[in-house]
């Protein structure tokens, strides 16, 4: 309460005060009020000029201009005419070079290919075996959840548990076995579109190449086979043929070893990865058709 | 359950491990049908021999005559090795061939001749490493009097065709043919000769001559007989005649013209022609009772008569159907079926070893060549084109005919592949050449 009224207190005083001090300054104000007019300044400045012939002037700074506007001129022609001369032997070392670089270019055009084909492949690669590994980790990750339910399983079993659970635990692990097995489908899937692209070119060439150089023994019996192992170096130069597997008929096995050598070399992959596959492979030699020459 | 389906799982692993490291597989199914390129190198020590009996020579000969054979040309070789142990693999790879034979001729002491004979095959193990045992398919040393060097080449190339082709060859076998000569003993009358050869014309022998007219020689199976016609008693008779003795015999003593002698496969009996019921029918004898069965009847004449391999039919030619075609007669239903359609003229056919095929002489607008019909799917190819031929005879493996041709100078003996692709002419005899048949 005490505060309330010292507050009220003081605000009243503070406003007296303020009327007062007003009060006070007007008082002082009306004194030393008075008019004073103010002061204008009525003069003019004048400005002195003395008289020159200007067109003589003019005409010596047109002469001095043209002058400098005609070398200007001449500078520029000259000027253009010099890059002219440039930018001509600036083309025709430009054609020159254009030329060279079609000439070098049509050099390069197979060789560029060929390096092309061999970076797709070995992109091809790069990436299966990057996908690869990705369904490898799921796989195993599968794998381990098949290992979990197995031991689930046998945990389950060991605890002799009802039947019915026992049965649910069990197509939890048929379904889980499926996905495995989904799973491997697409890897092998991936894997052999994958080898399309460079395995399998390399393989119908190495079947052409062969079949071109074979000549199969007359009235051979188309339903016999025989299987060969073979291997290359680098190049594709055969370095071994093995009979692995007779047919019976030593023409025919002699034939087929033959058609092998007389193709060396084989098409293979340039690139060392893809050559892997090609070092050995096995050949099945089956005379079923021939072309008469 | 739980055991199977933990084996089935791991099984299943398994697999993914195995197909990442297994092994790459190829197939080819598709070859090249084509001559065999080889190579014969000439044997040392052949320099003071005539070409006929130059062993190297008459196989090369005898290689190519077979149409089975490319057989590169002496100055293509790369080198002349005469024995295994010379030889250089890698030099002939790049030649090309597949097989090689190299070899040598030595004259003995007692002026009987050594040869050696060696065949390589030439993909056989490391071209840079010598020549391994295993790529030596043929090794053989002969010792021959120089008058069987012919012979022994020739036996040499039926073995060699033997490894490289697998089937008989028939580089020993023998032709029996008619040749018509002029004696200019007897004031220019004509000769007639039976007369017997090496396959490829050489070594030709007279078995049988008369001034009478000689025709139809037929081989014996065996080859040890050869059955004729012969007009030496005014009327034609059937006669055979013993291939190393001469002996000759007189098979058929029936009235009228008898001809167109065959003997069956197993050699007990013999198929001809008789015209003792007015007509040429066809006739069989059995050939130790000389019983004699008729076997086609008819206004028609009946000619030509040939034996299947399983001797089950014949098949001959007749003019039943209007002009000369060849039909079928089949023993156990003594049917008669028509066999040729194409062209209208078809006779003397022969079929092959294989019972597959008929070789023939087809007519068309008095042109006259060598065809051979399919007798499965009844599709004719005619294989020669001179125009003038006759009397196709089988080899004894069926892979080329024999027939007689003539040009404008001469008449000769000519062979031709199945297939229509070699063709050989024979050395010329003086004389007519005539109805020659193929032996073993």
């Amino acid at each position: 309460m005490r505060k309330e009224f010292n507050l009220k207190y003081k605000k009243s005083f503070i406003i007296s005060l303020i009327i007062h001090v007003v009060l006070l300054s007007l008082l002082l104000l009306s004194f030393s009020w008075h008019y004073e007019p103010p002061i204008v300044n009525k003069g003019e400045e004048v400005v002195h000029a003395v008289a020159v012939d200007n067109t003589q002037v003019d005409e010596i700074v047109k002469q001095l201009k043209d002058q400098q506007a005609k070398k200007r001129a001449a500078e520029q022609e000259r000027q253009k005419h010099l890059d002219a001369l440039a930018n001509k032997a600036t083309k025709q070392r430009e054609d020159e070079q254009k030329k060279l670089a079609d000439l070098k270019r049509q050099q390069m055009q197979s060789a560029k290919q060929l390096k092309a084909e061999q970076e797709q492949a070995k992109k091809d690669l790069a990436k299966l075996q990057s996908e690869q590994k990705t369904q490898q980790k799921q796989l195993s990750s599968l794998q381990d959840q098949q290992k979990a339910a197995e031991n689930k399983l046998a945990e389950l079993k060991k605890a002799d548990a009802t039947k019915e659970a026992q049965q649910q635990q069990y197509k939890a692990a048929l379904a889980l076995q499926k996905q495995i097995a989904a799973k491997q489908a697409a890897i092998a899937k991936q894997r052999s579109q994958a080898i399309d692209g460079v395995v399998n070119k390399y393989k119908g060439l190495i079947v052409e190449a062969i079949s071109q150089n074979w000549l199969v023994p007359p009235g051979t019996n188309p339903n016999i086979t025989c299987q060969l192992y073979i291997e290359l170096a680098a190049g594709g130069k055969v370095s071994s043929v093995k009979v692995t597997k007779s047919s019976g008929n030593s023409l025919l096995d002699r034939s087929a070893v033959a058609a092998v050598y007389k193709a060396s070399p084989l098409p293979v992959p340039d690139d060392a990865q893809a050559f892997t596959d090609f070092k050995q492979f096995s050949l099945t030699v089956k005379p079923e058709n021939y072309i008469q020459e | 359950m739980y055991k199977v389906m933990k084996l089935f799982i791991s099984l299943s692993l398994l697999c993914v491990a195995a197909s990442a490291h297994a092994l790459l597989s190829i197939e080819v199914t598709q070859g090249v049908r084509s001559t065999l390129p080889v190579a014969i190198v000439e044997f040392s020590g052949q320099e003071n021999l005539s070409d006929t009996q130059n062993i190297s020579h008459v196989i090369s000969q005898d290689l190519m005559n077979s149409g089975e054979f490319s057989v590169k040309p002496k100055n293509k070789l790369p080198a002349a090795p005469h024995s295994v142990k010379a030889i250089n693999l890698s030099s002939w790879r790049a030649l090309g061939v597949q097989d090689m034979l190299v070899g040598s001729v030595q004259k003995q002491s007692d002026d009987s001749y050594r040869v050696a004979v060696n065949l390589v095959s030439v993909y056989q193990g490391d071209a840079t490493q010598p020549v391994s045992a295993s790529a030596i398919l043929y090794s053989k040393v002969f010792t021959v009097k120089q008058d069987q060097l012919r012979s022994l080449a020739h036996q040499i190339s039926n073995q060699l065709y033997k490894l490289l082709i697998g089937d008989e060859g028939i580089f020993s076998s023998h032709i029996a043919y008619v040749q018509l000569q002029q004696d200019k003993k007897h004031k220019g009358q004509m000769q007639y000769h039976l007369m017997v050869a090496d396959y490829d014309g050489y070594n030709a022998r007279a078995l049988v001559s008369s001034s009478e007219p000689l025709m139809s020689p037929t081989w014996a199976p065996d080859g040890k007989q050869i059955a004729f016609v012969s007009f030496q008693h005014t009327l034609p008779a059937i006669y055979d005649v013993n291939v190393s003795t001469g002996k000759l015999n007189q098979i058929t003593k029936l009235a009228g013209i008898n001809g167109a002698p065959a003997w069956s496969p197993d050699g007990m009996k013999m198929a001809f022609v008789s015209s003792k019921t007015g007509q040429a029918k066809l006739y069989e004898m059995d050939l130790l009772t000389k019983n004699i069965t008729q076997l086609t009847t008819g206004y028609s004449i009946d000619t030509e008569p040939s034996y299947s391999p399983d001797g089950s039919y014949l098949v001959f030619t007749s003019n039943r159907g209007g002009k000369p075609q060849i039909y079928r007669y089949t023993f156990s239903n003594e049917r008669v079926e028509r066999l040729s359609y194409s062209g209208d003229y078809n006779a003397t056919a022969d079929i092959s070893p294989d019972g597959k095929y008929l070789t023939l002489l087809n007519g068309n607008d008095h042109v006259y060549n060598i065809a051979l019909q399919d007798l499965t799917t009844d599709h004719m190819q005619v294989l020669t084109g001179e125009g003038y031929d006759e009397s196709p005879s089988f080899s004894p493996n069926g892979k080329l005919i024999i027939y007689a041709t003539r040009d404008d100078k001469s008449h000769y003996l000519a062979i031709v592949s199945c297939d229509g692709q070699i063709h050989i002419q024979l050395p010329t005899n003086e004389g007519q050449v005539q109805e020659p048949a193929w032996g073993r």
